[in-house]
This record gives C-alpha cells, sequence and structure tokens, in this order.
C-alpha cells in the first residue's frame, strides 16, 4: 500500500499566462491530488526474471482548484492503472500506464459586471455542475528511496486526437508496507 | 540544493489561476456535438477564411471539452438579418458596411460583435459574429493580423456563451492591448469545459474518432526537450539531495527492511542462495 502527495500542472504548452499571449511550457492551472493505492506483483515479470509491479490507484484533489473571484471550483477523480518497473540498479523506475479522469467544475453562481466595447455589462457565473471524463496514457519516471519514492510522470489526454494535452504530475509517496507473494 | 527543490515549488505554487463568466443565466452551451460555421465572404478581406480557420482550431482543440466546430460551404444571408435568420445549430459570420445598424448600435471603435440565442432549457440554438467593415478605429481590415485574430477568437468565444473574463492574460479579456499572440488561458479553457465537458465514455476513448490531419502527434522539438527536462529534473535534484544528506540508498521494492517481493527472489537474496 502506498500513498502519494501530488502537485499536477495542466495543459503544459497549451495555455498562455503572458499578457502578450504567448503560451509558455507550463500551464496555469495547478492542482494538488492525493493518492492512495497498492502494489500487485506483475506475475509475467516475474517468472521472466524482471522487476515489475502494476500500482493501481486512486486520486481526488481534496483541495479543490478555485478559479478567480472564486466562480467555481474544479476537483479531479483520478483512477490509475500503471505498470512500473525498475530501471538499472540505482533505484529508479519507470511507469507506463492509463487513467481515467473525471473533472468535476461546481458552479457558485451570481453575476459580474464587465466592460463591454464602451459601456458595462453583466455576465453570469455558472450556477451549477458538469462534469468532463476522459482517458489518459501515462509516462513515468520515479527515484526510489524506502519507504520514500518520488516521480515526475506525464498524462497525455486525448492522445489520438487534436485536442491531444500533457499534464504533468511531481508525485511524492510513501510506501506502508511492500509488496509480498 | 535544498534552494534548487523550494525554487521549483515556489515556482509551481505562484501561478495564478482565474475566472470566467457566461453570456446569460444558466447556460449551458450548444446541444449539438458538431457545431456548423458558415462564411458570408462579401465586404470581408481574403485573409478572414484563415483567422476563421485559427479561431475554430483554437476553440475545437481544448482538452476535456466536447465542442467541434465544422467550417461549412460559404452562405450570402445578409448581416441584416442575422438577428432573424432560421438556421439552428448555426454560427453565421460576416463582415457589415453597415455595422452600427446590424450590430444593435455598437460603437465604430468596436471591432466586432458575437452574439447567441437562447432557448428556455438552457440551450443555445443559433448564432452569429458580425466584423466591424462600416469603418471607424474599430474596422477589422484595418486591424493588424494578431489583433484580427484575437478578435475572432474573441467573438466566437461570445457566440459559445462565455462572457467577459477579469483575466487580463486571457482570450475573454474585454482588452486586445499588448497581445501580440492568440492562445487561451486556462480561464477560457476552463470556461468552454464547463459549457461543453467531454464524456469520452460516449465519444470514443482517448480522443478516437477525432483524428485530424492537420495535428502533429507530439510536440514541437523545443516543447519535447523541456518535457524531458521537466520528467528528468525533480529526479536529478532528489538525487542529489539523498547524496548530500547521506539517506538510504534502496529501491522501496527491494529493501531489506521491507521484506520486498524483489528480495524473496533468490537472484535478489543471496542468503536465499546459502540455504
Amino acid at each position: 500500500m502506498y500513498t502519494s502527495l501530488g502537485i499536477m500542472n495542466e495543459n503544459l504548452t497549451r495555455t498562455t499566462d503572458k499578457p502578450n499571449g504567448k503560451a509558455g511550457f507550463l500551464g496555469s492551472a495547478l492542482d494538488y491530488p492525493i493518492f492512495f493505492g497498492l502494489e500487485l506483483p506483475a506475475v509475467a515479470d516475474a517468472t521472466a526474471g524482471g522487476e515489475a509491479v502494476w500500482a493501481p490507484r486512486i486520486g481526488y484533489t481534496f483541495l479543490p482548484r478555485k478559479t478567480a473571484d472564486n466562480a467555481a471550483k474544479v476537483e479531479y477523480l483520478i483512477l490509475s492503472l500503471p505498470y512500473i518497473k525498475k530501471l538499472g540498479s540505482m533505484g529508479f523506475d519507470y511507469m507506463i500506464g492509463t487513467s481515467y479522469f473525471r473533472q468535476t467544475y461546481k458552479g457558485t453562481g451570481g453575476t459580474v459586471s464587465s466592460s463591454n466595447g464602451g459601456s458595462a455589462a453583466t455576465y453570469y457565473q455558472g450556477d451549477y455542475d458538469q462534469v468532463a471524463s476522459y482517458m489518459t496514457v501515462d509516462f513515468g519516471l520515479g527515484y526510489n528511496f524506502a519507504p520514500y519514492k518520488v516521480s515526475s510522470e506525464l498524462f497525455v489526454l486525448s492522445p489520438l486526437s487534436d485536442k491531444r494535452s500533457y499534464n504533468l504530475l511531481i508525485n511524492f509517496t510513501y510506501f506502508w508496507e511492500s509488496t509480498s507473494l | 540544493m535544498m534552494k534548487c527543490l523550494l525554487t521549483l515549488i515556489i515556482l509551481f505554487v505562484s501561478l495564478t489561476s482565474s475566472a470566467f463568466t457566461l453570456t446569460q443565466n444558466n447556460l449551458r452551451g450548444f446541444r449539438d456535438k458538431k457545431l456548423r460555421v458558415s462564411l458570408n465572404p462579401a465586404n470581408c478581406i481574403t485573409s478572414i477564411e484563415s483567422e476563421l480557420d485559427f479561431a475554430i482550431e483554437l476553440w475545437n482543440n481544448v482538452p476535456g471539452s466536447r465542442l467541434e466546430l465544422i467550417k461549412e460551404s460559404q452562405n450570402s444571408v445578409a448581416t441584416s438579418s442575422y438577428s432573424s435568420f432560421g438556421f439552428v445549430q448555426t454560427i453565421l459570420i460576416g463582415c457589415s458596411t453597415n455595422f452600427s445598424s446590424d450590430a444593435g448600435g455598437a460603437g465604430l471603435t468596436t471591432i466586432g460583435v458575437g452574439s447567441s440565442t437562447m432557448q428556455g432549457t438552457g440551450r443555445l440554438v443559433k448564432g452569429f459574429l458580425i466584423l466591424n467593415e462600416e469603418g471607424g478605429a474599430g474596422q477589422y481590415s484595418t486591424q493588424s493580423q494578431a489583433v484580427r485574430r484575437f478578435t475572432m477568437a474573441h467573438e466566437l468565444g461570445h457566440v459559445l456563451g462565455l462572457g467577459h473574463s477579469s483575466v487580463s492574460e486571457g482570450l475573454m479579456y474585454p482588452s486586445v492591448s499588448s497581445k501580440a499572440d492568440t492562445n487561451l488561458h486556462q480561464d477560457d479553457m476552463d470556461g468552454i469545459i464547463y459549457l461543453y465537458p467531454l464524456d469520452e465514455m460516449d465519444e470514443g476513448l482517448y480522443g478516437c474518432g477525432r483524428i485530424e490531419s492537420g495535428g502533429p502527434l507530439l510536440p514541437g522539438p523545443k516543447n519535447l526537450t523541456l518535457l524531458f527536462v521537466f520528467l528528468l529534473l525533480p529526479l536529478f535534484l532528489w538525487a542529489r539531495l539523498k547524496k548530500s544528506t547521506g539517506l538510504s540508498f534502496s529501491f522501496p521494492f527491494r529493501g531489506a527492511e521491507h521484506d520486498s517481493f524483489w528480495a524473496r527472489r533468490p537472484e535478489n537474496n543471496p542468503l536465499a542462495e546459502s540455504h
């Protein structure tokens, strides 16, 4: 069993947070998912002499991302199935896997006055919840120092379409107990 | 080394988040998954086609959104009748030499106007975008390409249901000043996902079914390098930190103190071989 605390940066290279509108490498949204997971030996690899585990996990952003003016809260539920294999003898490993993302927007409602042309106009903040769900393909590298691990993971959203985007997750993991047969 | 690590964390934490608004109360966007966009090129400059393509691609490629704008054949509907036309699930785009009148009294400092009609269900049924070719400081064809692109994408955002945002870096900010490039802020993406959320369980997993010829499979070489650096950098920093502080160096799965799966395998456990 393990628990991870992550920092996830959304939509690498796709968004701008600069006054001139140019896109930067990092996205402007941060989320803090906490994962709970299990390590399950990959039997096929064990018999073949490899060192690998399946590490299914569930993640949730208990601290939701709030938009400015507190117009909405954004929460993530992430179900992942990573396959992790040792990489050399230096404590590194790599991960490939897939994840299901459930992204919930919780609108808080209300109105906002903004300039529109030469006058002011009233706009509305959403007052209902919306859910987007999608699958990702995941890649990662980790460094282990028992019973801890730090890893970088890249989630590829909509990899088969032009909507393709990348989320970067830096994860700090604590292993509560080790895998055993 | 710790300073480097802290710098990295502060860099992440200092990034800001944002707010989007909707043009109408209880708005839920257009109903259809595929939304038609039709241009009337009369009175428009020739580059309008490429600017429209740019804006469509910008809004189509929001991850987590189901929105799919499809450019249809050109139309000949007069901009004066845009507010009363009857094509549902369609966005009409045109340039007006009588802009103030066609755009409901907008001044000539305005470059364009986007509007849409909502039903009682909260769903949008039709929309239009009129660009100023009447004259004045807001005449569309006299703007720079950067401003024309920004205007087209911004007004299309209004037609899709987004209101103005307080985020000055965002596309839906009410001023184009100092924008040399047109990209979406996370705030713009949040807004369009809120109105048009993607459900891949319904629409093809992993984006399947939305393959188009124009998009690259991977980001460009510069971004690939950056991705590589950002994947490895935290690991490198952590390894250096461990070395400088003398932390133990072991794979969690094979640590002796954890009696792990790896340690139980004979080739990893000399004690097992000696028996």
